[in-house]
């Protein structure tokens, strides 16, 4: 055996991580070795010195994170009811576009796409105060071209009667992005991460409406969304080819 | 382990005092991973309170896949290596924090009492490791972390890092002699280091 291919067993060794035959080949090659076994001496004395570095968490570690989530629980509740607000909005505006496109004489077999958009707008919290007679009216109406559609994963809900977004176990709906995230990677020439939630990092960045009701939240550095994407286990989407601005999208699909 | 998974679910449902007990358990291995990566008690205990929060705002995307404090583990190593991302970005900003890392160093080491010759030979060795570690790559800094302050096996650190274990096998043995090299390379002297592991007389239990 060489030094070097004794390097590996020598860390195996440490770590107790060695098979019987790797420690037996080690073991007969230290004892005709000397440099090696002084290579061992110091790998020893070096992860005895790294682990005495080990300390006690500071003391109000612990209280400052329990703090931290409870601020931001308070606050999420908050921004809830204003989101619900907005997703009447964004949800209004779908249902009059969705009507057009029917009445525009699509067949059952093209609505599919549609009702997919449809998708992006459901919404899990909205206020009953927020019924209007349109809104009643063209609830029935998209609720015929829901009908007509794929609607296994669909679940209705509340007074809106849309087709559900993921629900909180599971990740965004693949069958969904289909249509859209990809289509927007590229036209943006940015990364568009899809998410089921506000994320926090989401909250102060400039949003826009798009046409089929979504919200598309602009982040502030082309990394932002892989960054995310990896924080949260998110769907990412990059484009055939990056645009030269440094920014990235955040599109949502509320609950 | 069954304990925890109730607990894990409790707070994936969102119950603070069942999350509360996760930080209790996670909050020394987490913090030492920090520390270590960053090499600064200030920026540890930051980054240590990010990952947490991290882990509260993502827990429903924990499927019980892997052990939690694989889960765990990754997300912290990657608060860290972000902020150390960042760092490289700004460097003014990493250099005011390198003087502040010295003289944290520095105070977390001081003691006004005289010490005897061997603890100031020991105190300087293990100031000498934690400089030494914050010069080695940040993949050497991470594995050498899991595994020898973590205690972790080699699969659970080739689940963490998205490595196969024959690869944390070899990375751990480079880290290691590329560690040791720094030591070298800064004037250490790896005799007396070796021979004062064999007295063990000052040094922790491993």
């Amino acid at each position: 055996m060489t030094c070097e291919e004794a390097l590996v067993l020598l860390s195996g060794h440490l770590d107790h991580e060695n098979t019987a035959e790797e420690e037996a080949q080690l073991q007969q090659h230290l004892a005709a070795c000397p440099a090696c076994r002084q290579l061992l001496a110091a790998f020893e004395a070096v992860d005895a010195d790294l682990l005495s570095l080990e300390e006690e968490p500071p003391a109000d570690l612990h209280a400052n994170v329990m703090q931290a989530i409870r601020q931001e629980t308070a606050g999420r509740k908050r921004r809830r009811s204003m989101w619900a607000g907005l997703a009447v909005a964004a949800a209004l505006t779908v249902v009059i576009g969705a009507t057009a496109l029917r009445s525009a004489g699509q067949g059952s077999a093209a609505s599919a796409p549609q009702t997919a958009m449809l998708r992006t707008a459901a919404a899990e919290e909205v206020p009953a105060s927020a019924e209007t007679t349109l809104e009643k009216e063209t609830v029935l109406e998209e609720e015929r071209i829901l009908e007509d559609s794929d609607l296994d994963r669909a679940v209705v809900g509340g007074p809106m009667l849309f087709a559900a977004a993921p629900s909180e176990e599971a990740a965004p709906d693949s069958e969904w992005m289909d249509c859209d995230p990809q289509e927007l990677a590229n036209q943006r020439g940015a990364d568009v991460l899809v998410t089921g939630e506000l994320l926090p990092e989401m909250e102060l960045c400039p949003c826009e409406t798009l046409e089929n009701g979504a919200l598309l939240y602009q982040l502030d550095t082309s990394s932002a969304a892989v960054e995310l994407s990896r924080l949260y286990g998110a769907e990412l989407y990059q484009p055939a080819q990056y645009g030269t601005e440094d920014l990235s999208y955040a599109l949502l699909l509320p609950q | 382990m069954t304990e925890e998974k109730d607990f894990i679910r409790q707070a994936q449902a969102g119950d603070q005092e069942a999350f509360s007990w996760l930080v209790t358990t996670y909050e020394k291995p987490v913090y030492n991973l920090c520390l270590r990566m960053t090499g600064n008690p200030e920026d540890a205990r930051d980054l240590a309170q990010e990952a947490f929060l991290k882990a509260w705002r993502g827990l429903r995307f924990y499927k019980f896949e892997a052990a939690f404090s694989t889960w765990l583990y990754r997300l912290t190593s990657n608060v860290c290596i972000d902020f150390l991302r960042q760092q490289k970005r700004h460097p003014t900003v990493s250099l005011t924090v390198e003087d502040d890392q010295e003289s944290a160093v520095e105070l977390e080491l001081a003691d006004p009492a005289p010490l005897p010759e061997e603890q100031v030979l020991y105190d300087e060795q293990r100031r000498a490791v934690a400089a030494a570690m914050e010069r080695l790559e940040e993949d050497f800094r991470l594995i050498l972390t899991l595994r020898v302050v973590e205690n972790l096996p080699y699969e659970e650190i080739a689940s963490i890092m998205d490595l196969k274990v024959g690869t944390v096998k070899s990375r751990l043995a480079r880290a290691r002699n590329k560690l040791k090299r720094i030591l070298l390379q800064s004037g250490n002297n790896l005799e007396f280091l070796s021979s004062n592991s064999k007295e063990g007389g000052m040094r922790h239990d491993l």
